[in-house]
């Protein structure tokens, strides 16, 4: 069963997690959001390393509207196109950070 | 009257807190529990985007249908950062390539001279221009030019392109690119050397399809039968799957007949499957080279690869190509 239709991107668990402790969505790249997207992005083909890296590129090359409507429209639709730039900074991290046959 | 009444609660702002407190909790509750439930659902939003980027690697096999279509080439000279940290081809030229109809992108991934410790050229860079690619609708071929003085050498730089894995994408091809002749001047020894690499890539890659980039036919039998005496075709013929020819007629007099893009590609072709004794031989034509090449140039170049019945065509290289003419001869190739 899938259901990360209600998960929601990085912004929206920060969101949720503001409500509690009296914090609004973060209107810029910082390091709540950094903590909070490297816990996110982490899995086991992505180290925190890589997911570190693909934030800091992100921040340094995505104006942060752009990031935070990529943020929801990534969320939820199966079939989605996926911009390939960020596809390219994430990989480029991936191959700086994880063991990969051939480096 | 009514300020005699028992109350029946806490007053009306002490229950909106205590309900706006439930509700919150709620949803951070169905926030945690779907996170839960979604077991290994990927994560969603940016942060999910490495796990969708893995998700949507292509199949794993390789097969000639990669060099099918129009195709366009990358060297490490290109997508390199300069000494001035310029690079000619970002992979942002990616989508511009997809654009103008390129189904296939040839990518130099390692040389032999180069420095640093790994054998790629420059992994974080390849990842990039790879993943951007797929992204992108295309493919992409990673090749190396061996120099036949050290074949453990060779044969590593070759594995490493076969073996790179990036978030499940690798390498939808593999070429070998035969033409360096400096480093062993002596063609007898050199034609050893290239089918004992040939063989050993052979068995590295098992089942894979491999592209041999090749000098043309008319080059070494015609024009400069010196350059490299009984190179070795029909020893060759069985190690590789597709043949990719350097058919560059710019560089060709025009007093020779093949300062001609119909011209010289037709013999070439016909050449190729004369020497590799296959009628049927697979073959990506390539042409070049791109600054010289007239938007009429072009066009016979792909009236003679739709004539030769070869599988697909480019030009070397992306670089020097107008896109104008690249798109026409994209078009012209679907045709």
């Amino acid at each position: 069963m899938r259901l990360s239709w209600l998960r929601g991107g990085v912004l929206s668990g920060l969101v949720v997690m503001g409500a509690c402790g009296g914090d609004d969505r973060p209107d810029g790249y910082g390091p709540a959001l950094r903590a909070s997207f490297v816990d996110e992005c982490t899995t086991d083909s992505a180290s925190a390393q890589t997911c570190g890296c693909f934030y800091d590129r992100l921040a340094a090359a995505v104006p942060f509207d752009r990031f935070e409507a990529l943020d929801e429209a990534l969320t939820g639709e199966a079939n989605q196109e996926l911009p390939a730039d960020l596809a390219g900074l994430a990989a480029g991290c991936a191959a700086r950070h994880e063991t990969i046959d051939g480096s | 009257m009514a300020a005699d009444r028992p109350r029946r609660g806490p007053p009306r702002r002490l229950r909106l807190a205590r309900l706006a407190v439930v509700l919150v909790a709620a949803g951070f509750l169905v926030t945690k529990i779907a996170g839960l439930l979604g077991g290994d659902d990927p994560a969603s939003g940016v942060a999910g985007l490495p796990a969708l980027v893995e998700d949507r690697a292509p199949p794993a096999e390789r097969t000639v249908d990669v060099h099918a279509g129009y195709g366009t080439w990358v060297d490490v000279f290109d997508y390199l950062p300069s000494r001035s940290g310029e690079a000619k081809v970002t992979p942002q030229a990616v989508e511009d390539m997809a654009r103008v109809g390129v189904h296939t992108l040839y990518l130099q991934a390692a040389r032999f001279d180069q420095g640093g410790a790994g054998l790629l050229a420059d992994p974080d860079l390849i990842a990039q221009i790879l993943v951007r690619a797929h992204m992108s609708g295309m493919q992409v071929v990673g090749w190396y030019v061996p120099r036949f003085t050290d074949i453990d050498r060779d044969l590593a730089y070759l594995a490493a392109i076969a073996d790179f894995e990036v978030l499940g994408h690798r390498f939808d091809g593999i070429a070998i690119d035969i033409e360096v002749t400096s480093d062993v001047p002596d063609h007898a020894q050199r034609s050893d050397e290239l089918v004992e690499l040939s063989e050993r890539l052979r068995e590295t890659v098992g089942d894979d399809a491999v592209g041999a980039i090749v000098l043309p036919p008319v080059q070494l039998e015609v024009i400069n039968p010196a350059k490299w005496p009984k190179f070795p075709w029909g020893e060759l013929a069985d190690l590789y799957d597709v043949w990719l020819p350097m058919g560059y007629w710019t560089e060709r007099r025009p007093e020779s007949g093949y300062n001609d893009g119909w011209t010289y590609t037709e013999d070439n072709v016909d050449r190729l499957r004369h020497d590799l004794d296959d009628p049927d031989a697979v073959i990506h034509f390539i042409g070049g080279i791109g600054d010289q090449i007239t938007a009429a140039q072009a066009e016979r170049f792909v009236e003679a690869v739709t004539d030769e019945d070869v599988i697909g065509a480019s030009v070397y290289d992306w670089a020097t190509l107008d896109a104008t003419v690249s798109a026409q001869i994209a078009a012209g190739l679907k045709g």
